[in-house]
C-alpha cells in the first residue's frame, strides 16, 4: 500500500497545494497551463483537473451499501465526513483487473459533495494547455463523451483527462442537481 | 432515545442482512424474536395474524434466505400497525454519540429512489452501520410474508 503521508503522494499533494493557491491568486493573470493529476486505469492514464481535488489515500475500508449501482463501492469515513466511493474501471465499463498494492481513492469535490475515486495508481501532475487537448476522446464512446474533456498526447500515448462534473451527474447518480 | 444532555447519544440495535450492516434506533423496536429457544418476546407465528412482515433482504437487493428457521424478526409499530422485518442475524445494541459518530449519508439518488428508510451512516468501534427508519412508511410498499 502507497505510503501517502511520506512518499510520492504527499510530494505531489503538496505541489497541488501551491498550484491550487497559485491558481486562486492569478485570477486576473493569464494562466495558459491547467494542472491534471494522472492516474492509471488498467493501462492506460487518465488525468485530473486539480481543481477538483481533495486529496489522494490509500483505499481505505469501504462499507457496501444497499440498493446502488455496481460501480458504487459503498461509503467510506474520511475524517467525519461520510463519502460514497466510484470504481472508475466499472462507470467507464472497462475490464476489472485485480486489486493492486497501487490502488488510491481520489478524493474529489463537485457542487458541495466530496466523492472518492478508486484508481489502480497515482502519477505525476501534468500541465496541459486547452490546445493540447483533442475534441475526440479516444476512449470515449457517443454515449461517454459527456464524461471527458479530451485527449493528448503524453509519453507513449495519450492522456485522456475525465469530467468530473459528467460523472456526478450521470443517470442515477447523485440527486443534487450540480 | 435521544438524551437531553449536552452528551446526546442514541442507542441503536445493530443486525445484519446479508453483507450489510445496519442499525436501527433501539426505541423504535417493539419486540425481538431470537431462532428457537432464545427468543425474548413473541415468536413470529403467535402474532402473525395481524402482523405484516416485510424481508429486509428484499429492500437490499438479495435473493430470499432458504433456512428461513434461523432469521429474526423485527417488529416496530409504524402508524398504529404493526410491522416485522425479517433479518438475517440481531448483532449488538450499541450507544452511539450523535454529535460525533453519526453522519448523513451522500445524496446517492439510487438509494432516495428505492429506499428510503435508509437515511444515515453511524460510526462503531471500526464499522460503518448503515442507519434505517423502520417506522418510515414508504409509498407503494409490497406486502410479503
Amino acid at each position: 500500500m502507497p505510503d501517502f503521508s511520506t512518499g510520492p503522494g504527499k510530494k505531489i499533494l503538496d505541489q497541488v497545494r501551491r498550484t491550487q493557491q497559485d491558481q486562486l491568486a492569478s485570477e486576473t493573470i493569464d494562466f495558459p497551463h491547467q494542472q491534471y493529476l494522472s492516474f492509471l486505469l488498467n493501462e492506460d492514464w487518465y488525468g485530473l483537473s486539480v481543481y477538483h481535488l481533495v486529496e489522494v489515500l490509500p483505499p481505505p475500508k469501504i462499507t457496501r451499501v444497499p440498493s446502488v449501482p455496481d460501480h458504487i463501492l459503498g461509503v467510506i469515513n474520511l475524517r467525519g465526513e461520510v463519502l460514497s466511493t466510484i470504481d472508475l474501471k466499472k462507470f467507464f465499463g472497462l475490464p476489472q483487473g485485480e486489486s493492486t498494492e497501487d490502488q488510491a481513492i481520489i478524493v474529489v469535490e463537485h457542487s458541495g459533495v466530496r466523492t472518492g475515486l478508486l484508481v489502480d495508481d497515482i502519477g505525476d501532475l501534468v500541465n496541459l494547455a486547452p490546445e493540447d487537448l483533442s475534441e475526440e476522446p479516444l476512449l470515449a464512446g457517443t454515449s461517454q463523451r459527456v464524461f471527458f474533456e479530451g485527449a493528448a498526447p503524453w509519453g507513449e500515448g495519450f492522456l485522456t483527462v475525465i469530467r468530473p462534473e459528467g460523472i456526478f451527474q450521470a443517470e442515477g447518480m447523485y440527486s443534487y442537481q450540480g | 432515545m435521544v438524551d437531553s444532555s449536552e452528551d446526546a447519544t442514541l442507542a441503536i440495535l445493530t443486525f445484519w442482512v446479508g453483507p450489510f450492516l445496519l442499525g436501527v434506533e433501539a426505541e423504535q423496536i417493539a419486540q425481538l424474536t431470537r431462532p428457537s429457544g432464545q427468543r425474548l418476546s413473541t415468536h413470529i407465528s403467535e402474532v402473525a395474524s395481524d402482523l405484516k412482515v416485510m424481508d429486509l433482504r428484499s429492500a437490499c437487493g438479495l435473493a430470499r434466505e432458504t433456512d428461513e428457521e434461523q432469521r429474526q424478526l423485527l417488529v416496530v409499530d409504524r402508524a398504529g400497525e404493526r410491522v416485522g422485518y425479517r433479518v438475517d442475524q440481531v448483532g449488538e445494541l450499541v450507544t452511539i454519540d450523535i454529535a460525533m459518530y453519526i453522519w448523513p449519508l451522500p445524496p446517492l439518488l439510487e438509494i432516495q429512489k428505492r429506499w428510503r428508510q435508509l437515511w444515515g451512516v453511524c460510526q462503531w468501534e471500526n464499522e460503518l452501520v448503515l442507519l434505517v427508519d423502520l417506522q418510515y412508511q414508504p409509498q407503494n410498499e409490497p406486502k410479503e410474508g
